[in-house]
């Protein structure tokens, strides 16, 4: 008796205790890496594309067994009424299980933006999604997603990975902005539908992020150059990196002298002044030249010629951050630049006066800059 | 089983606190807080704290003077028997609506996590039956299990956040206190509803150890939870500004989701937070029913609660599948602690306070004649 109790004891514990419903194995699934969504033309609205790397190849290739064969990353496009459906339909086609945990891209077609029904229902999804990560990038195209991530490129077949890869050295040049995918949504709350989001172009096998689009009121209003984008980045304070370049008249002869900037520090202020709202900025610019004209020997090792060279990068950094000003005031006449931002979480009271023309107001303010920049280093010669 | 004797030490005591008030509420903490008093969450969180202290001390202060009985009886002393019973079933029926609604709103977050083709009827069973156990072997098991699952789930979760300390914008905690004081204060008695959680002071008084230590044990609980909520928000106001986290379901969740962990390749860091959440959702499921069961075993007068606790586990089940959804479920917590809640840790506390003064009074005054 007591030997048929243990027994069953033992089946029922076999039976109920052990698994797990929710299993996949790790070879029926597809991790997708990069996601581009267009808008289609036919009766369905969009064309979504999934872009995963071929785990045979990753699992066996660098084991040196040989055993991978075949391309190093699948694409696969699918049109449906939603991106959601999107994946869900395409297990009609593909043998895998297609997981969004690890997505590291999602790429936006240019006729996705410009058509503000689109983009609602795209960023919804996103947002609502239990899958998505909240770590990926995501990126306008001029043109269609599509072409961008059914192709294979020769640096970083993985698409999702190569994105990222470029996004971590954006202190480099500040040609984009270091925004991601928390950052637009953030931006889209806050400011009811305005943000800057990346700009990405593919070439023939390698892609360039640079550059950005500007959305507002959920709908793409312009592009940013990369000029104009740096300039939108000095006034964002997103600037930690990159370089600019002055006309440095030595000798007659005017020289192109790069400078890098290594560390910016930026201050800001408001006040208002009978009616007119005073926006201030102010920039402590740390940095080294890194190139001048060979002639001139030696004469880098004097302050004076420092000086000049600084009030020329004074007035280059002044330059670009006027142009984007002027974009933003005059041209698209919002405020991305985060003034309101600003304005009500350092002085509510003004902001509780200004709120509500805010729209009307941002074009007509003044925005004062004090840009000095310190040169700290010379590189390696007198 | 170790054998034990029914008496929980200082120690127990206060873990058993802490982990009863961590429970389901503690993913949609910052959402409730952020929706009610916006860039101050910080100072309502701090303030709402200190006015749950306040309640919970007021709660232990009356027990401790009944020190051998719990609600059931002293309540019948401080109003009459037949109001102490109706008072009795509704604080019982709120620690089995409490444990069902929490129960539902762990199922749903599960699944849609981790377990896609899980039914929520096996997710809410399986945590019902293991709650259960501990429940039958009464309040030592329970704290010891809390002493356990204590630092599993406070040490990662403390840690986890680390790594997004640069992404934190400390402008969005500005303006500091423009926030109209009504709403504030609004705010503030909100936030008083994420400690709920401090009710079984008034059925486990009897089985502490030292009850004169009892002041002590609920403040350091307190300040603990108080310090950990605010730590959490901290971070995830920090990262999203408060407009982003009002309209968040599970902005803990979402937070996770925006952590870059360095050095190693872990993705989804919040099905790890998820498995840390189940311990805290347990602990707390599990003191709630326990005071449920004491609290039945007291009102029939049964000699123990043990035969009592599976009665209880299909009542639980069938009130956590009433709400049709997770947006329902949401509904119902509210309506529990805008009445319930408010009721059973704000104004019975003061009511029963002035009774107890009263009879006080009356007894000296018996006393001197």
């Amino acid at each position: 008796m007591k030997t048929i109790k243990i027994i069953s004891i033992f089946i029922v514990c076999i039976l109920f205790l052990t698994g797990c419903w929710d299993k996949v194995e790790i070879e029926d699934r597809a991790f997708v890496m990069t996601i581009g969504i267009d808008s289609s033309k036919e009766l369905k609205n969009y064309v979504v594309t999934f872009q995963f790397p071929n785990i045979r190849m990753i699992s066996t290739g660098t084991s040196g067994g040989g055993g991978g064969t075949g391309k190093p990353s699948f694409s696969i496009s699918e049109v449906a009424d939603t991106v959601f459906s999107a994946s869900r339909h395409i297990s009609t086609r593909l043998n895998k299980n297609l997981f969004l945990g690890h997505a590291k891209a999602i790429i936006l077609g240019e006729d996705i933006v410009t058509n503000k029904n689109n983009f609602l229902e795209v960023v919804d999804t996103l947002e609502r999604s239990y899958e998505l990560s909240r770590k990926l990038h995501i990126l306008v195209t001029p043109g269609r997603a599509q072409d961008i991530v059914l192709k294979n490129y020769k640096f970083d077949p993985n698409l999702g990975a190569y994105i990222e890869d470029i996004f971590k050295q954006y202190n480099k040049t500040s040609k984009f902005p270091n925004i991601d995918y928390n950052k637009v949504m953030k931006s889209l709350h806050e400011t009811n539908g305005n943000a800057i989001i990346p700009k990405i172009i593919a070439g023939k096998d390698e892609i360039r992020i640079s550059g950005s689009a500007i959305i507002k009121d959920y709908k793409l209003v312009g592009w940013l150059t990369d000029g104009e984008n740096m300039g939108y980045m000095w006034l964002t304070g997103l600037v930690k990196g990159g370089d600019i370049t002055f006309n440095m008249p030595l000798n007659n002869k005017s020289v192109k002298v790069p400078f890098n900037i290594t560390n910016v520090i930026m201050r800001r202020d408001v006040e208002e002044q009978n009616g007119k709202i005073i926006y201030k900025i102010k920039y402590d610019i740390e940095g080294d030249v890194t190139e001048c004209s060979f002639e001139n020997r030696a004469m880098m090792f004097d302050t004076k010629v420092l000086n000049r060279m600084e009030s020329k990068a004074n007035l280059q950094i002044q330059q670009m951050i006027n142009e984007a000003l002027n974009r933003f005031q005059k041209d698209l006449k919002v405020d991305m630049i985060g003034v309101g931002d600003y304005i009500e979480k350092h002085d509510p009271s003004l902001w509780n006066k200004v709120k509500p023309q805010w729209s009307d107001i941002f074009p007509n303010i003044e925005v004062k800059t004090m840009v000095s920049t310190h040169i700290r280093r010379i590189g390696l010669y007198k | 089983m170790i054998k034990n004797n029914d008496k929980i030490s200082e120690n127990q005591t206060t873990i058993l606190l802490f982990t009863t008030i961590l429970g389901a509420g503690i993913l949609s903490l910052s959402s409730d807080v952020a929706q009610s008093a916006g860039p101050d969450s910080l100072i309502a969180l701090l303030l709402g704290g200190i006015i749950a202290l306040f309640f919970a001390r007021l709660i232990g202060h009356i027990a401790s003077k009944f020190p051998t009985e719990t609600f059931v009886e002293y309540s019948a002393k401080l109003v009459t028997k037949p109001v102490s019973v109706i008072i009795s079933i509704i604080l019982t029926g709120y620690f089995l609506i409490f444990v069902s609604l929490d129960l539902r709103i762990f199922a749903d977050v599960s699944k849609a996590y981790l377990l896609n083709n899980t039914p929520v009827e096996i997710i809410i069973l399986t945590l019902m039956f293991t709650s259960g156990y501990v429940v039958r072997y009464g309040i030592e098991p329970i704290s010891r299990m809390s002493e356990i699952l204590f630092p599993i789930m406070v040490i990662p979760l403390l840690l986890i956040f680390l790594p997004s300390i640069a992404d934190v914008d400390l402008s969005n905690f500005l303006p500091i206190l423009r926030t109209p004081p009504l709403e504030l204060l609004k705010g503030i008695l909100n936030t008083t509803y994420s400690f709920v959680g401090f009710e079984i002071l008034y059925v486990i008084f009897p089985y502490i150890n030292k009850g004169e230590k009892l002041k002590k044990c609920i403040n350091v609980s307190f300040a603990a939870i108080i310090l950990f909520y605010m730590y959490i928000t901290f971070y995830v106001i920090g990262i999203f500004g408060y407009k982003e986290t009002r309209l968040q379901l599970w902005p803990l969740l979402t937070v996770i989701k925006s952590i870059n962990f360095p050095g190693f390749f872990i993705e989804s860091l919040e099905s790890l937070v998820i498995a840390i959440w189940t311990f805290a959702v347990f602990t707390t499921i599990s003191a709630f029913q326990y005071a449920a069961v004491l609290s039945i075993s007291k009102l029939i007068k049964a000699r123990e609660h043990t035969y009592l606790v599976l009665p209880t586990i299909p009542i639980i089940y069938l009130m956590a599948l009433i709400p049709d959804s997770i947006v329902e479920a949401y509904k119902f917590v509210k309506y529990v602690s805008d009445y319930l809640a408010l009721f059973f840790i704000i104004i019975l506390p003061i009511l029963l306070y002035i009774l107890m003064k009263i009879k006080n009074k009356e007894g000296k005054n018996n006393e001197n004649n």
